[in-house]
């Protein structure tokens, strides 16, 4: 399963490519875009928690599944605590926030925070 | 050095007691007097002598209440005569009271003589007049004095109304080693002399390199190699510098272990909050901050939480101090994560933020206990978050209205350890001294000589947060039996009221207010309120909330399954004392507004009762140790459940914060049928409060009206002169207190029954039969409701 698992996801270069590159043009004439200026496909690193049970290392079908569903790629990057998973997302559209919300609204997925940076509070 | 080796070897005795008595190892510094120690004794013995009320004389019997001073003193000699003794001062302080000094027999102990006064029929007791000493603590080290915040507030012009005091507290306890506190942060200079021996072996989380600023992370150690920030970091780095200056490293670990802990009374540098804890410090920041997955990872690890890739935590912390932050709201990993770790009863404290604005995460989340900052004067300090998230505050450190340059004093600056490396680590010492610019004499070539120099003043909520941790690892040495839900109540509890107006200013700042978003800033100083949306509860005081940590645990099993008359055992049992104390009282009594219960077993740890049938009421438990400090738990009891939230069992890790207890209403009876020409009394019970009154209304109708029929304050409700349409109508009572308690009964309105038959009977008796099946289909419709 993990071998499978890691055979998906970051490892598919060449899926990745083409779905952003479908996404980007499919997304050229739109008015965001009518100005001329370049935007990158979102990136983010997100730590993700799912409604049920996913052990050490989540199930690859099932990110594939959620990925899919939420039209974005997520990679898994390592398990942070129990229940708790960090992904490196990439989405088509410019701002990640919207892939944030469809893949909230997946039921299969109980919470999902950009892995945001903290500071020290002196 | 003779006192430091004196206080030694007494705390090594009491130590060894301690652990003989297989309680937690306590070191408890106050000084005492070797009691009737069995060596021989060369001095004059003072001691305290109470005679009998009818103490017989070598001339016979006679009433020392009734004789003068010179009687009293002959009766006095004329005892140390028979015991052997010289009577070398004498001094009365009630008429069977004295106090004497005597010269004991050669070669005799203190034991020895005492016991042959005591052998004499006249004396009640005896006793030595022993030295008494101040319960307060003033440790040796040399910074001590610049420590405003832990000492007892000062009063006057330079009054420092929120300082916590926890001198007082250390004549108490000054912790145990068996406690450990983690310190989430840029990882602690392992080589500080002032802490060294008081750190655990570490781990470091973070993923990223360049955070990890080349250093072995993820892995073993957390060591701090510095996190300066140079202008090709920002550029480089946007994503995790973009918000950052370029600067020296921070030795911000370093800082926060020192406030939590350093070495106390090794006659060197600073005192920590605590003396004994082990620190474990825990890496997750390191140039330009530190991601959500490292810290979350650390706080796991920390509280014994299993974490992928990284060994077992061998020393699983107590409690967890994380002066970090960022704005935004709580998020849903944190607060998982949070939710693991409260679960094993460990403790997370947490700064407030540093913005003037809302509370930072994770400081606002849910279990967290977020600290806001304070200045001397115990308003806000201007730089501190705030709002309703926070827990309490303490102190934070300001400059005053003085420090508007780099050289100016700070006079309220936290002093604690610290690094003097600008960029790479170099001699470890304390904030407040200077350190160098690596512009000017760059490292290694650095050196306090050089002309310029900067102090490093420490500021900031990161420091309130250690204070509190602190004090929390002092509750916690003397009560292990209280969990993270009990050690933030308590720690509330225990908080003083904020300050209504500032020392400081020469006109009054504003009240604080409650953030309504993140650009409301309030940057200046402020007045917290007592409300406890602002600033937290109050002010942390180490004494009061060691005195609130002193308190038994009030534990409760009630059962999972009950019906209306039922018979229900509740079990008290799991309840506990501090440590070294014991529970000597337990009284279950019913609680004012609700039902009354008969109890049996009311003054044993296990009670019995009967549910009622119709109604809610509440049980008061109560233990009292043998100082008579006590802890309440409560118990609410309807006709289908019994619900507490007290744990099952003192020390129980496992808790969640209990919201405050909702009032509950409860009408008796829940339906009934009255006749036109007669009246219904109803029964509201209340609980969760002390106010049991409740306001009447029929069909909604305050007080009803002519229509639906009408209720008194009494709850007598009065049909109307016909029968209503429909003609059950709903009678409810809401509380007083809350308008969102309440409850309802069905009263079905029916015509009396005409004697001797009529036109009208068949009519009369349709809406009896109609009422009833009214009141059939309203209880099916509630059992529907309930299903």
């Amino acid at each position: 399963m993990r071998q499978r698992f890691l055979s998906i996801g970051p490892l598919r270069p060449g899926l990745v490519s083409i779905a952003l590159i479908l996404a980007a043009c499919a997304s050229s004439n739109t008015p965001e875009k009518a100005g001329g200026a370049h935007r990158d496909p979102c990136t983010s690193q997100v730590i993700i928690t799912f409604t049920h049970d996913q052990g050490t290392t989540p199930d690859a079908e099932l990110i594939e599944q959620i990925a899919r569903a939420a039209s974005v790629q997520l990679s898994y990057v390592r398990t942070a605590g129990p229940g708790l998973y960090v992904f490196s997302l990439a989405a088509a559209e410019a701002s990640c926030e919207e892939a944030l919300q469809r893949l909230r609204r997946d039921a299969r997925v109980r919470s999902v925070d950009v892995d945001a940076h903290r500071r020290v509070l002196d | 050095m003779r006192s430091s080796i004196w206080f030694l070897s007494t705390a090594a005795a009491i130590g060894a007691m301690a652990a003989g008595m297989g309680g937690l190892p306590e070191r408890n510094p106050v000084r005492t007097h070797p009691l009737e120690s069995s060596q021989p004794q060369t001095s004059a013995l003072h001691v305290i002598i109470k005679l009998r009320a009818s103490a017989s004389t070598s001339s016979g019997t006679a009433q020392v209440q009734s004789t003068g001073l010179e009687d009293a003193r002959e009766h006095v000699a004329a005892l140390a005569r028979r015991a052997g003794l010289a009577l070398d001062e004498h001094r009365q302080i009630t008429s069977r009271l004295h106090v004497v000094q005597v010269e004991p027999l050669a070669g005799e102990s203190a034991a020895a003589t005492l016991a042959r006064l005591r052998a004499d029929p006249q004396v009640e007791y005896a006793d030595l007049d022993q030295m008494r000493y101040l319960h307060s603590m003033t440790p040796n080290d040399p910074l001590y004095v610049q420590q405003w915040y832990q000492q007892a507030a000062a009063m006057g012009a330079d009054a420092t109304p929120s300082a916590v005091d926890v001198a007082d507290a250390w004549s108490t306890t000054t912790g145990s080693s068996t406690i450990v506190i983690a310190d989430i942060d840029s990882g602690v200079r392992s080589d500080h002399p002032d802490l060294a021996a008081r750190l655990l072996p570490g781990y470091c989380f973070i993923t990223d390199p360049f955070i990890a600023n080349n250093s072995s992370c993820p892995g073993a150690g957390a060591s701090d190699p510095g996190d300066w920030i140079t202008s090709t970091d920002i550029s480089g780095h946007s994503s995790e510098c973009g918000k950052a200056m370029a600067g020296p490293s921070s030795w911000h670990g370093t800082r926060v272990a020192g406030i939590l802990g350093a070495l106390t009374d090794n006659n060197a540098g600073i005192a920590g909050m605590t003396w004994s804890a082990q620190i474990l410090p825990v890496r997750a920041l390191g140039k330009c901050g530190g991601r959500d997955s490292d810290i979350i990872s650390g706080m796991l690890w920390a509280a014994g939480i299993a974490v992928s890739g990284a060994p077992a935590n061998p020393n699983p912390a107590k409690i967890i101090n994380m002066s970090l932050g960022g704005t935004g709201a709580c998020t849903s990993s944190y607060q998982d994560a949070i939710n693991q770790i409260t679960a094993k009863g460990v403790l997370i404290v947490a700064s407030a933020g540093n913005e003037g604005g809302p509370v930072d995460a994770p400081g606002n989340c849910t279990g967290v206990v977020g600290v806001s900052g304070l200045r001397q004067a115990g308003t806000k300090v201007g730089y501190s978050s705030l709002g309703p998230q926070v827990a309490l505050a303490a102190p934070a450190g300001n400059c005053g209205d003085a420090a508007t340059t780099p050289e100016s004093a700070c006079v309220y600056t936290l002093t604690t350890t610290t690094n003097l490396g600008y960029h790479q680590p170099d001699a470890n010492d304390y904030t407040g001294e200077y350190y160098c610019d690596p512009a000017t004499a760059p490292y290694p070539s650095c050196s306090l000589a050089n002309s310029n120099q900067y102090r490093t003043y420490n500021l900031g909520t990161s420091f309130s947060a250690p204070i509190v941790a602190g004090i929390a690892a002092l509750m916690t040495a003397v009560n292990g039996k209280l969990n993270s839900c009990q050690l933030l109540e308590r720690l509330q509890a225990s908080s003083l009221p904020f300050p209504q107006s500032s020392l400081d200013a020469a006109t009054q700042p504003p009240v604080c207010h409650v953030p309504s978003g993140s650009s409301d800033l309030q940057n200046a100083e402020c007045i917290c309120t007592n409300d406890g949306k602002t600033c937290g509860a109050g002010m942390a005081n180490a004494p009061a909330a060691l005195n609130e940590a002193l308190r038994p645990v009030a534990a409760v099993v009630v059962p999972s399954k009950v019906s209306a008359g039922q018979s229900i055992s509740l079990d008290g049992s799991g309840s506990a004392a501090a440590n070294n104390h014991s529970l000597s009282t337990f009284q279950w009594s019913s609680a004012s507004g609700g039902l009354a219960f008969s109890i049996q077993g009311a003054s044993t740890s296990k009670a019995t009762l009967t549910a009622p049938s119709c109604g809610v009421g509440a049980v008061t438990f109560t233990v009292t140790d043998d100082q008579g400090r006590d802890d309440v738990a409560s118990v609410i009891i309807t006709p289908g459940s019994v619900t507490t939230t007290a744990p099952a069992t003192a020390g129980q890790g496992a808790c969640t914060i209990p919201a405050p207890a909702a009032i509950q209403v409860a009408v008796c009876p829940s339906t009934s049928t009255v006749q036109l020409n007669a009246s219904q009394t109803l029964t509201a019970t209340v609980v969760n409060t002390t106010n049991p009154a409740v306001t009447w209304s029929v069909n909604g109708v305050a007080g009803g009206n002519a229509s639906v029929g009408t209720i008194s304050s009494a709850g007598v409700y009065t049909p109307p002169a016909s029968v209503p349409s429909p003609a059950t109508v709903t009678i409810t009572a809401m509380s007083a207190a809350s308008p969102i308690a309440m409850a309802s009964a069905q009263v079905t309105v029916a015509a009396p029954p005409k004697s001797g038959g009529g036109g009208g009977g068949a009519l009369d008796w349709m809406t009896l039969l109609t009422a009833g099946a009214l009141t059939l289909a309203a209880q099916r419709s509630r059992r529907a409701v309930r299903a």
